[in-house]
């Protein structure tokens, strides 16, 4: 029994392949397919009714379906009589066709891909090509050409075209490698002209003809593909092409170095080689270069010019957060140094399965069998060490040790003698081995993303939605393999918009889990990077979570690490080391974008709620503390020392921070944090007009101080949201924050607030050109107050009599009054309000004009008719 | 930027808006030491306009009331320009502010919809000083972004100038002197002007039309006047006997939706400026006449499919250009 569907679907039975089983009926043909291509998983019911009907299902759908299904399983009875009937299963919420894979062309042709691609990986080339030609041969035309396709079979078609076009491209690159670029020119001529935009086949073709010694060739048809990129797209070809054309102008050898060790090469990876001489060249044993690297040029020149000026024992260690691109990197830098290591250049990964680090035993004797020296077997790890380094010795060989585990394992394996040398790639630097110059990866720079991702998902995405593709890459915090991994899911699902990506990324809870495609993961190596760190950290990390994203201080860390300055700078120097943590410009630090994202989620996962409600009490306790430090900095002129840097700034970079601790607050149940918080924030609010952050955690302060039974604090709130409404101009909603203020105020005897409350309703009057009821309510508001009074409160009830007075002609009485401010704002060591004090005394003696600045930097414009009422 | 080529429009009335309730403008200041000093800002600064739109003004809400007047916002913008610079900024208040350049851009053509009861409108301006000589700023460019009831819906820029007095003067006369000194390139009205239809450029009130019935040439182009209202001080001359700037960024909008409708056949009640940007480049003698010459573009649509007309508009006087301007009319139903 066979099920072939890659191509027409042909389905043969134990009759032999004379006898052709395909249903005839279109429909068992789709549900048949969708089955297949989802073998060995549940295909719920509904998608099975979507495939078949899309959005116009029948009536009896569900039924018309079991229908189907009872039809394959006499037809799969037939097919096999044996267990034929067996395969096909009904488990919730579907149906499950189970098959071992080698009776279906598409397993095998996914097997033999992944084996492909892991050989060429390892550049076993000869097994690359001949494992991708046997994967390519599996192809009889379009997945399922004869079946009408749903969603479903639409998208595992791209997805698969595109998984087609790729073992094709890993088969002529494996040949590219095995030197076979005569027989390869016509094969990728035809390919160029049937895909003329795929850039990648071009670029086989450019390096066929300029390795067969045609570069005018190769140069003719990189102008071709640019003339017809720019005519019909009006882009240039991208960078990687771009960078193969600048090579081949310059008649670059390292292009060449490949076909030349092709002998030895070959020799090497089919196993059948005999020992090759010590100190024989060993040929390019390096993977290929990433063909879509963009960007890094200042790290690439880095590490160029420390290998060129390497003095003996010394190596270069590429350092950085997971996915951040050190192997690529380092395979760019090892193929561009080619020519100053004319005795080859060997790449080793350290670390084939994560969590498994080679010994350096392994390791050297690997090392040793790619040179061509065998070792008696059962050799020590001291035979093994000298035989190594004798290699390296007076030779010019460049090493490319990747994932590099421990100091101990490196130590052996690396040149000790000059002309030698080697790139580590490691996530943790490897400070303690002598002669380390390290080189430190971050995140890409907006441009360098948006090559990458152009490079890789095509510069016509970019080019259709450029708004969307800067949103996506932010979203990926800019990191190399998250780039490449929604590159690749807009590449296999072409119905997919870069927005529509977008919109399932946007969501933290899930967008770790989004980026993922085939083999390519993001979350993967983060988890692992995070499983590394020891467990203190991995707890100080999650607490990281609690904090947004972006910069921030020692003192925030410290908060919700709940530990002294000194434990707080040990845990935060650990995560940096483990590149868990990338330090800010600055003193801060900032944890990457999706490493944040990881954080949250072991935070939600791994820590429990009174834990994390701890936290963020700590953390609103700290903001508190600041807000009103930056306070006696700003307005009482009063440094204590320990205030946050540029406290002139501080509100405007802390706000989103300040508005998600009191949310977290709130949702977290700890009322009092989250009230004493937002009373902290009350001046800043006001000052800065910063009215969705003032309403936002105004509204649940009020809603905390209502729960937690503190009236005080639910009467200030409502005067504060009486005075956001009033500066906002909604009269009616600050009539109804302040007269409520009032009335909570007078039940619970808060005089100082119940006198700002009545400031604030005579205010309302006085704009509606009510002068008897603001001068009332203004005699109340003094009365309610009485000496000593709050000086606070006072003063707004002077402000406010001194405008009355203006408004009535009486300029010797707001003179009066405001004097009197002027006197309290100097007692409340207030700078801000004694400047406007001194400015409303000389609008007193010049006369008011259309505009008159009522409250701290609020100008009123065109004042209502003057008021008939006497001055108070 | 030479002050002979710059000009032109003078600030706003000095007793607010008519039929405009009252607003707050609150200053938020990035950094407390010069506003707590009293020092002038030599950065950015950040003001909030607020209130309610008017109801009742007699040219912004004259008209079908389909929606609210953009031109609030470029009033608004002028009625408080020359106080930020005098007040923030430490311009002596001798020099007067002339906005010589202002767009404005609709993001929400919705959000312009006018419904029943007031409108909040709340204009974020970003004001930052240019060319500041010896500490004093000769001009100042804005930001501009624009909500209503909320919901974001506009943004713009606007430029102005402080003229010392003394030069001011002299550009006065420098201008009533350039306009004239050539006869040969007079340009006047072959004969009596008479007013469009106020229901063509979107209004109720003759009072309020301030351009003549046009005549058409070739592709949609018209040629119109413009009328001044003497004893309308919003569409009259100012007190030195120039056309006021609420006459002038009026005609323009009269000009562009007379030429939508006219040229493609937009529906005037319906239409509104989506989108203008206005150079002024000279004065507007009163006692001359101001031609209008507008050229319509190629209908075009907005991201939500409604029609869309660019108009490029020059105003001349004797054939030397006092405003360009780039207009966008669209049609909201």
């Amino acid at each position: 029994m066979r099920f072939r569907i890659l191509g027409p679907m042909e389905i043969e039975g134990s009759a032999g392949p004379g006898v052709s089983h395909t249903p005839q009926a279109a429909k068992l043909r789709a549900v048949l397919g969708t089955l297949l291509v989802r073998a060995n998983q549940v295909v719920s019911v509904d998608s099975l009714v979507t495939e078949l009907w899309q959005d116009e299902p029948p009536r009896t759908a569900t039924s018309t379906l079991h229908v189907y299904v009872s039809q394959l399983r006499k037809l799969l009875d037939t097919v096999d009589p044996a267990r034929g009937r067996e395969l096909l299963r009904t488990q919730p919420p579907g149906y499950r066709l189970s098959l071992a894979p080698d009776l279906l062309d598409l397993s095998v042709f996914e097997e033999l891909h992944r084996l492909g691609r892991e050989a060429l990986a390892d550049g076993r080339y000869h097994s690359a090509a001949d494992l991708q030609r046997r994967a390519i041969a599996l192809w009889r035309g379009p997945l399922l050409s004869d079946t009408p396709h749903g969603p479903l079979l639409e998208g595992a078609a791209a997805q698969l075209a595109e998984a087609g076009a790729a073992a094709l491209d890993q088969r002529i690159r494996a040949d590219l490698e095995l030197g076979r670029h005569h027989e390869l020119i016509a094969e990728l001529r035809s390919l160029a002209t049937e895909h003329p935009l795929r850039e990648e086949l071009h670029g086989h073709l450019m390096l066929a003809l300029y390795r067969a010694g045609r570069q005018a060739e190769a140069l003719q048809s990189f102008a071709g593909l640019r003339k017809l990129l720019v005519a019909e797209l009006a882009v240039e070809p991208g960078p990687p092409l771009q960078r193969l054309h600048r090579r081949i102008l310059a008649g670059d050898p390292g292009l060449l170095l490949t076909a030349a060790g092709d002998e030895d090469l070959a020799a090497a990876r089919t196993g059948a080689e005999a020992a090759r001489p010590p100190g024989g060249v060993a040929g390019g044993v390096l993977p290929p270069a990433d063909p879509v690297f963009t960007g890094r040029d200042t790290a690439l020149a880095r590490v160029e010019e420390l290998l060129r000026n390497a003095p003996a024992g010394s190596f270069v260690a590429v350092a950085g957060q997971p996915g951040v691109g050190k192997t690529a990197l380092a395979l760019e830098a090892a193929h561009r140094s080619g020519p100053a290591f004319p005795d080859g250049r060997l790449f080793l990964d350290l670390q084939p399965e994560p969590g498994r680090p080679l010994p350096a035993t392994k390791a050297i004797s690997t090392l040793l069998r790619r040179r061509g020296v065998r070792l008696a077997h059962g050799a020590g790890a001291g035979e093994l060490r000298d035989a190594w380094q004798e290699q390296l010795t007076d030779r010019q060989l460049l090493l490319v040790l990747d994932n590099a585990d421990s100091e101990a394992q490196l130590r052996p394996l690396l040149p000790t003698t000059a002309g030698s040398s080697a790139i580590v790639t490691a996530r943790r630097l490897p400070a303690g081995l002598g002669g380390v110059r390290p080189v430190l990866l971050d995140a890409l720079d907006p441009e360098e993303a948006r090559l990458l991702f152009a490079a890789a998902a095509g510069p016509e995405r970019e080019a259709a939605e450029p708004a969307a593709v800067r949103e996506l890459l932010e979203l990926c915090g800019r990191l190399p393999l998250a780039v490449r991994v929604v590159a690749a899911q807009l590449t296999a699902r072409p119905h997919w918009s870069v927005a529509s990506l977008v919109d399932r990324l946007r969501d933290e809870r899930f967008r770790l889990g989004e980026l993922q495609i085939g083999e390519l993961d993001a979350r993967a190596p983060l988890l692992r990077a995070y499983q590394d760190a020891r467990p203190e950290l991995r707890q100080a990390f999650r607490l990281l979570g609690l904090l947004p994203a972006g910069p921030f201080g020692r003192a925030a860390a410290g908060a919700v690490f709940g530990l002294s300055p000194a434990g707080t700078a040990r845990l935060l120097d650990g995560l940096v080391d483990d590149r868990l943590l990338v330090t800010a410009d600055g003193a801060g630090y900032r944890v990457p974008e999706l490493l944040r994202v990881l954080a949250v989620e072991r935070l939600t996962e791994e820590e429990g709620p009174q834990d994390i409600g701890d936290a963020i009490e700590r953390l609103c306790a700290e903001y508190a503390r600041a807000a009103e430090q930056v306070v006696a900095v700003l307005t009482h002129a009063r440094p204590c020392g320990d205030e946050p840097p540029e406290p002139a700034g501080w509100f405007t970079r802390e706000r989103d921070a300040l508005v998600r601790a009191v949310r977290q607050a709130h949702e977290a149940g700890r009322l009092e944090a989250a009230v004493r918080l937002v009373a902290a924030l009350d001046g800043h609010l006001e000052t800065h007009a910063a009215w969705d952050a003032w309403a936002e955690t105004h509204a649940l302060a009020l809603d905390a101080a209502r729960r937690g039974g503190d009236r005080g604090a639910e009467v200030r709130t409502l005067r504060s949201l009486g005075d956001l409404a009033w500066q906002q101009r909604r009269l009616e909603e600050a009539g109804e924050h302040y007269g409520l203020a009032r009335r909570i105020a007078e039940e619970t005897g808060h005089r100082a607030e119940l006198s700002r409350a009545l400031v604030g309703l005579a205010e309302l009057r006085t704009d509606a050109g009510d002068g008897v009821a603001a001068e009332r309510l203004l005699a109340a508001a003094l009365a309610a107050d009485p000496e000593p009074a709050d000086p606070r409160a006072r003063f707004d009830v002077l402000r406010a009599l001194g405008f009355h007075a203006l408004a009535a002609g009486d300029r010797a009485g707001a003179r009066a009054r405001f004097t009197v401010c002027l006197d309290l704002a100097r007692t409340l060591h207030d700078r801000r309000l004694e400047s406007f004090a001194r400015r409303v005394l000389r609008t007193a003696r010049s006369g008011p004009g259309h505009r008159l600045e009522v409250r701290p930097g609020v100008w009123r414009l065109h004042e209502p008719r003057p008021q008939p009422a006497p001055a108070f | 930027m030479t002050i002979e080529s710059t000009a032109i429009v003078g600030p706003g009335l000095d007793h607010g808006l008519p039929g405009h309730a009252t607003r707050h403008l609150i200053h938020c200041p990035p950094s407390w030491d010069h506003y707590l000093l009293e020092a002038p800002s030599s950065g950015e600064e950040r003001f909030l306009l607020t209130g309610d739109a008017p109801s009742t003004h007699p040219l912004f809400n004259d008209g079908p009331g389909h929606f609210h007047d953009p031109q609030l916002v470029t009033e608004a913008v002028r009625e408080i320009g020359e106080f930020v610079g005098q007040q923030y900024f430490g311009v002596p208040a001798d020099r007067p502010g002339l906005f010589y350049r202002v767009g404005l851009g609709v993001t929400e053509v919705a959000a312009w919809r006018a419904g029943r009861g007031p409108a909040r409108m709340t204009t974020e301006l970003r004001a930052t000083p240019a060319n500041t000589v010896n500490g004093v700023p000769r001009g100042m460019d804005f930001h501009l972004a624009v909500s209503l009831n909320d919901v974001p819906c506009a943004t713009g820029t606007a430029s102005l100038v402080f003229v010392m007095p003394g030069l001011h003067r002299k550009q006065l006369a420098h201008s009533r002197w350039a306009v004239r000194a050539a006869p040969e390139l007079a340009d006047e009205p072959d004969g009596p002007v008479r007013p469009v239809e106020p229901g063509a450029v979107g209004r109720d009130a003759a009072a309020n039309v301030v351009v003549s019935e046009p005549t058409q040439s070739s592709q949609g182009r018209l040629s119109t006047w413009i009328l001044l209202h003497r004893d309308d001080p919003a569409l009259g001359a100012t007190a030195d006997g120039h056309l006021t700037g609420t006459l002038l960024m009026e005609s323009l909008r009269q000009a562009s939706v007379l030429t939508a409708g006219r040229a493609v056949g937009l529906v005037p009640e319906r239409a509104m400026l989506a989108a203008c940007e206005v150079h002024f480049r000279g004065y507007a003698e009163a006692d001359l006449p101001v031609r209008c010459a507008t050229v319509p573009g190629p209908v075009g649509r907005d991201a939500a499919g409604r029609p869309t007309v660019p108009v490029t508009l020059t105003l001349t006087q004797n054939r030397r250009t006092v405003a360009e301007a780039r207009t966008t009319v669209v049609q909201d139903f």
